[in-house]
C-alpha cells in the first residue's frame, strides 16, 4: 500500500464527494429530437421498401414476406421507442464536476464511469454545436489531453460551454510551469 | 523580430485562402464519397448503363458537384475567423457545425510552413500549429502574410525555450547551453553531414547472429505465416488429388523415392514448408536487426541496427511515457524479453525532417534482451523515480486483482457463442431441443474453455505500485507488464460495471499519452485511493512530463 508519510491518503481530496453537476435540462430533449429524426428517415426508407414489394407486382414475395415485415415492424417499433425513451434515463447518470485543478466527468448508467482530467495535462479546448444543438441552446465542449482522446462534455448550454471554455483556458495558463521564478532566462 | 501584428480583431485570412480550402474540400469529398462513385461506376457497368445516350444529364451532375465544391470552399472561406491575443490563437470556423478554437501559444510544439507556388509568388504562406492533442489538422491557417507566420514563430520558439529552461529536469539540463538541451538537436547536425554517429556512450545492449535466429523462431509473424498454410491447406483439398499425380510422378521419376510412401512425400513437403517458412523470418530479423545496437548518450537512448537499410531511432529519456516487457511462449522458452519504450504520441519533435535513416518520436524497441537488462533500463529511464518497481513478470512483488476476474472474463467470452448456440438450436431443432444433450455439451465445452482461459488470465494479471509510479501486468500464453510514472499520467477514469458494484469493484484506468493502462477488478477504495493519489501527483508535479 501507499507508505507516503508526507501526504496520508485520508488527507486527499476525494474525488467521489464533489457536487455533480447535472447536464442542461433540454439535453434529453435534445437527444430524443435527434432519435426522432432518425427514426423518422428510417421508418420513411422502410415504408417505400414496403410499398414497392407490396405493390411491385410481386405479390407472391409480399405473401412470403408478410410474417417477415410483420416482425420486423414490431421490432423496429419497440426498438425506436426504447431509443426515444433512453435519453431521458441516461442524461441523469451523466454529470460533470470542476476542482480547481482537474475537471471530472462521469457517466453510463449500468456500466458508470468516471473520468478525470487535471488541467495541467490539458493541451487545449473547443465548444462546438450542431443546428440541432443550437435549437436546443445547447453546445459541446471538448477539452484535449496530450496524446489523443478529446475529453468531450456533451449537451451544455451555450453559455455555461463558453464560461467553462474560458475557465478551463485560464486554468490551463495558471498551471504551466512558473518560468518568471529563480534563474530562468540565464541559460549558461 | 517580426513587426508586431494587431491584436484583439476577428480576421479573415487572405482570399487566396479559398484555394486552400477548395483543396481541402475535394480532399474531404474524394476520401469520403470515392467508394460510392466506384460502387455506382460497378453497378452502371452491370447494368450497362448506356452513359452516351444519357451523356447530358451525366454533365449537369458533374457541373452540379463542382458547384456545390466550389460554394463549399467559399463558405468554409468566409466563416474562418481568427483572432491574435498576446499569448494565444483563436480559430473559429464551420457554418454547418461551428467549431472554436484556442491555442495558446505555451501548448504549440512547433510551427510548420507550407508554400504552394501561388503562395510564393504572392509572399502568403499556410502555416499549421501543432499541438500535442489530437487536432493537429485543426490548427491551419491559410493563406496568412509571412510577417505573421515569422511573429508567430518567434512567439512560439521563445515560449518553447522559456518552458524548457523552467522546468526542472535536473540540474544537468540547467547547466548546459539551452541549443544543446532541445531534444534531437544534439544528434541532427552530426547527421546531417551524412555520417552516422559511432555508438559512444553506454552501450546497453548489443545482439549477436545468434540472436538473429531467436528473433526468428520467436516471430509472431511465422505462427500467422503457418496459420494461414494450414488453411490454405484446408481449401486446397479440392485439388488434393492433383497434388498427388504430381507427386506421384515426382516418386516414379526420383528412382529412390519409389519405395517411399505418399503419407511420407506429404511429411516432406510440410517439413519443407516450414523450413522456409522459419528461414524467410530468420532473414527478415537479420534484415532488421543485423548488428543492433542499443547504447545512450547524454540524455538520449540510441538504437541502431538492419543489415540493407539501417534504422537509427533516438528518444530522448523525458519523453518516455511507458515501459513495455512482454514474451510471448517461445521467448519464455528462451529466458528473453521484448522491451518497448513508448514516448508521448503525437507531439512532432522540432526539426524532425531530418536524414532518411533517422527517425525520432518513434517507440524504442529491443527484440530481445535478458531480464536483468530490462530492470537496467527501467532504472535509467526512470531514473531515481519509483525504484518500487519491476518489468519481470514472475517477480512476488505483484499483487492480485480481485477473484471475480474469472467470472468477468468468463462472461465475456462464453456468452455469445452460448447465446448463439441457444438460437440455433432452437431454430434448428425446436424448444424441446434447448433441453437435450447436444446443446448441454456445446454449454459445458464452453463454461470449460472460457473458465480455463478466465483462470489462466486472472493468474497472470496483477498490479504492483510504490509512491512513484505503477506496473500493471497481463498475459493468457505469453506475459506483459507495462510501467509508467504517475506524474506523466493525462486522466485517470474509474469504471464499474454491474457486477463489479455488486460484488464492491472497480476498473482503473489510466490514460497516457502513449496509451491506456489498466488495472481491471480491484477493491473499489483502491481505486479510489489510487485515482486520487494519481491526480495529486500529476497536479503537484513540477516536472514537465514531456
Amino acid at each position: 500500500m501507499f507508505a507516503n508519510d508526507e501526504v496520508p491518503t485520508e488527507s486527499l481530496p476525494v474525488a467521489e464527494r464533489v457536487d455533480w453537476q447535472p447536464l442542461h435540462p433540454r439535453f434529453a430533449q435534445r437527444l430524443q429530437a435527434g432519435v426522432l429524426l432518425r427514426v423518422l428517415v428510417f421508418a420513411g426508407v422502410g415504408a417505400a421498401l414496403h410499398y414497392g414489394v407490396a405493390t411491385g407486382g410481386m405479390a407472391g414475395l409480399a405473401r412470403a414476406a408478410h410474417l417477415l415485415s410483420t416482425t420486423a415492424w414490431t421490432v423496429f417499433g419497440a426498438l425506436s421507442l426504447w431509443a426515444l425513451a433512453w435519453p431521458a434515463i441516461a442524461v441523469r447518470f451523466r454529470g460533470y464536476a470542476v476542482r480547481d485543478r482537474d475537471i471530472l466527468y462521469r457517466s453510463g448508467v449500468l456500466w458508470r464511469s468516471v473520468r478525470a482530467v487535471p488541467f495541467n495535462r490539458v493541451q487545449h479546448t473547443k465548444t462546438d454545436s450542431t443546428p440541432l444543438d443550437r435549437r436546443f441552446g445547447l453546445a459541446n465542449l471538448s477539452i484535449f489531453p496530450a496524446g489523443g482522446g478529446a475529453h468531450k462534455i456533451r449537451g451544455l448550454g451555450g453559455e455555461t460551454a463558453e464560461r467553462l471554455r474560458a475557465f478551463v483556458s485560464a486554468r490551463i495558463e495558471a498551471e504551466t510551469p512558473e518560468t518568471t521564478d529563480s534563474d530562468v532566462g540565464k541559460p549558461a | 523580430m517580426a513587426s508586431r501584428p494587431d491584436f484583439g480583431v476577428w480576421r479573415r485570412t487572405s482570399p487566396f485562402a479559398i484555394a486552400f480550402f477548395l483543396g481541402a474540400t475535394i480532399k474531404a469529398v474524394a476520401g469520403s464519397y470515392i467508394q460510392l462513385v466506384a460502387s455506382f461506376g460497378a453497378i452502371a457497368y452491370l447494368t450497362r448503363f448506356d452513359f452516351l445516350s444519357r451523356g447530358g444529364s451525366l454533365g449537369w451532375a458533374v457541373l452540379l458537384a463542382v458547384l456545390a465544391i466550389g460554394a463549399a470552399a467559399l463558405l468554409r472561406y468566409w466563416f474562418f475567423r481568427y483572432r491574435l491575443e498576446e499569448d494565444r490563437l483563436l480559430i473559429r470556423q464551420g457554418f454547418v457545425k461551428r467549431t472554436a478554437l484556442d491555442l495558446p501559444f505555451d501548448r504549440v510544439q512547433g510551427i510548420n510552413v507550407e508554400r504552394s507556388l501561388v503562395d510564393r509568388v504572392l509572399g502568403l504562406v499556410t502555416v499549421r500549429l501543432d499541438t500535442a492533442g489530437t487536432a493537429a489538422a485543426e490548427g491551419w491557417l491559410p493563406a496568412v502574410r509571412t510577417e505573421l507566420a515569422d511573429w508567430l514563430r518567434t512567439r512560439v520558439d521563445h515560449g518553447q525555450r522559456r518552458r524548457r529552461l523552467g522546468d526542472d529536469d535536473g540540474e544537468e539540463r540547467r547547466r548546459r547551453p539551452v541549443d544543446e538541451a532541445a531534444p534531437g538537436a544534439a544528434g541532427i547536425p552530426e547527421l546531417q553531414a551524412g555520417t552516422l554517429v559511432p555508438a559512444t556512450g553506454r552501450v546497453l545492449v548489443r545482439l549477436t547472429n545468434g540472436d538473429m535466429l531467436r528473433i526468428g523462431l520467436a516471430d509472431r509473424k511465422a505462427l500467422v505465416l503457418a496459420g494461414a498454410l494450414a488453411a490454405l491447406a484446408q481449401a486446397a483439398e479440392p485439388f488434393e488429388d492433383a497434388i498427388l499425380g504430381v507427386l506421384g510422378r515426382l516418386q516414379t521419376a526420383v528412382a529412390d523415392f519409389g519405395t517411399y510412401s505418399q503419407a511420407t512425400a506429404i511429411v516432406l513437403v510440410v517439413f519443407a514448408t516450414l523450413l522456409v517458412l522459419f528461414l524467410a523470418v530468420v532473414i527478415s530479423a537479420f534484415l532488421r536487426y543485423h548488428n543492433f545496437t542499443l547504447w545512450r548518450r547524454g540524455t538520449a537512448f540510441r538504437s541502431r541496427g538492419g543489415l540493407l537499410t539501417q534504422k537509427e531511432v533516438v528518444v530522448e529519456t523525458a519523453k518516455i511515457q511507458q515501459l513495455k516487457l512482454s514474451r510471448n511462449l517461445i521467448q519464455r522458452w528462451l529466458g528473453r524479453y521484448r522491451f518497448e519504450a513508448l514516448p508521448a504520441g503525437a507531439i512532432p519533435v522540432p526539426g524532425s525532417v531530418g536524414p532518411g535513416n533517422l527517425e525520432i518520436a518513434e517507440n524504442l524497441t529491443v527484440p530481445l534482451l535478458d531480464g536483468s537488462v530490462a530492470e537496467t533500463m527501467r532504472s535509467q529511464v526512470f531514473g531515481a523515480e519509483a525504484t518500487g518497481l519491476t518489468l519481470l513478470p514472475a517477480s512476488p512483488a505483484f499483487k492480485r486483482v480481485s477473484p471475480y476476474y474469472v467470472r468477468a472474463v468468463m462472461l465475456r467470452t462464453a456468452a455469445v457463442p452460448i447465446l448463439g448456440g441457444a438460437v440455433f438450436t432452437l431454430g434448428q431443432w425446436g424448444p424441446a431441443a434447448v433441453a437435450g444433450l447436444p446443446f448441454a455439451g456445446w454449454c459445458l465445452l464452453w463454461l470449460a474453455l472460457s473458465g480455463s482461459i478466465g483462470l489462466q488470465s486472472w493468474r497472470r494479471r496483477g498490479y504492483l505500485h510504490d509512491d512513484e509510479g505503477l506496473a500493471s501486468r497481463q498475459g493468457l500464453v505469453g506475459n506483459r507488464v507495462d510501467a509508467f510514472l504517475f506524474r506523466k499520467v493525462q486522466g485517470v477514469t474509474v469504471k464499474r460495471s454491474p457486477l463489479q458494484r455488486r460484488k464492491g469493484l472497480a476498473t482503473l484506468e489510466v490514460h497516457l499519452s502513449s496509451g491506456i493502462v489498466t488495472v481491471p477488478c480491484i477493491a473499489r477504495e483502491t481505486a479510489a485511493e489510487l485515482r486520487d493519489y494519481i491526480l495529486y501527483k500529476v497536479e503537484s508535479s513540477r516536472l514537465p512530463w514531456h
